[in-house]
């Protein structure tokens, strides 16, 4: 796996913590963001189910697919009745090219070679959101029915970053399949 | 109704709301609840009596399951905003999982 597409797709994230030093997200923005990063770990865990070599990777991007789009349902739902309008941004749009890179690079693997590699992205993928949770989005959410969505979906997070570390563990020692 | 019939059915209404209040069955025909919430069960452990009714509520973002290992408990998904319900007729001490999230867990002791 080429670690230049794992930066690539995690750094606008990263990216997020450092727009709260120039220019605090608004709350549409902060929308866009939560948005666009569930949608990128669909596309990704819905690629990996048809091409993951183990069972158990399978099962995770399923897993994946399921959680992210039911919070990116809770989201929408809630942007619709604050009447907030997602705004793209520089965060969210270099999201969408993270994510749409990390795809390009996972589809030229295949075998274990892609499931190290499509375990490993979600391992960084996932801390990432969770700084960006903690030191923008959450302090910076003006909306509390926002704020308390964005507190409210942190646990899940942490169990996604959980279990993507205990199975890059388990690949590496032979025992993902 | 003249002062006199009033007082009488507001007597014989407050009695019949008294007596409501103090024969409304409450335990231990109320169920027991289990919120699932912040990826996890609580309480993490419940004791109940054989055919007590345990309500288990999903209060997360995302599809949990209630299920042990001989699945005599198996929920299904229990979607976001959801009640999952069952009355366990045989005692025992069932240790459940979310099968999504295995790292979530509960025991239910019945008995």
């Amino acid at each position: 796996m080429n670690r230049f597409y794992i930066v690539c797709s995690v750094a606008a994230l990263a990216a997020a913590s450092s727009f709260a030093e120039a220019a605090a997200p608004t709350d549409p923005q902060i929308a866009a963001i939560v948005v666009t990063a569930n949608q990128v770990d669909i596309d990704a865990g819905t690629f990996a189910k048809s091409r993951a070599h183990s069972e158990k990777v399978r099962e995770f991007a399923q897993l994946m697919v399921t959680d992210h789009s039911a919070v990116n349902k809770s989201a929408t739902e809630l942007a619709r009745k604050l009447n907030v309008t997602p705004e793209p941004n520089a965060t969210s749009k270099g999201l969408k090219e993270g994510g749409e890179k990390n795809l390009a690079s996972l589809s030229k693997l295949s075998g274990p070679q892609f499931d190290i590699a499509y375990v490993t992205h979600e391992v960084d993928y996932h801390e990432t959101v969770l700084e960006a949770l903690d030191q923008t989005l959450i302090p910076g959410a003006t909306n509390p029915e926002l704020k308390a969505l964005l507190v409210k979906v942190r646990p899940a997070f942490v169990a996604h970053l959980e279990h993507a570390r205990a199975l890059k563990n388990e690949i590496a020692k032979g025992k993902g399949t | 109704m003249n002062d006199r019939g009033r007082r009488r059915f507001l007597t014989k209404a407050g009695g019949a709301l008294l007596a409501g209040a103090v024969c409304a069955p409450t335990w231990p025909d109320s169920p027991h609840r289990v919120t699932i919430e912040k990826m996890a069960f609580s309480p993490p452990v419940l004791e109940i009596s054989r055919g007590q009714r345990v309500e288990w509520h999903n209060a997360d973002l995302v599809p949990h399951t209630v299920t042990d290992t001989a699945r005599q408990l198996d929920s299904g998904p229990i979607e976001p905003g959801a009640t999952w319900a069952h009355a366990p007729e045989e005692a025992g001490e069932y240790s459940y999982v979310c099968t999504f999230h295995p790292t979530m867990k509960g025991v239910l002791k019945v008995r």
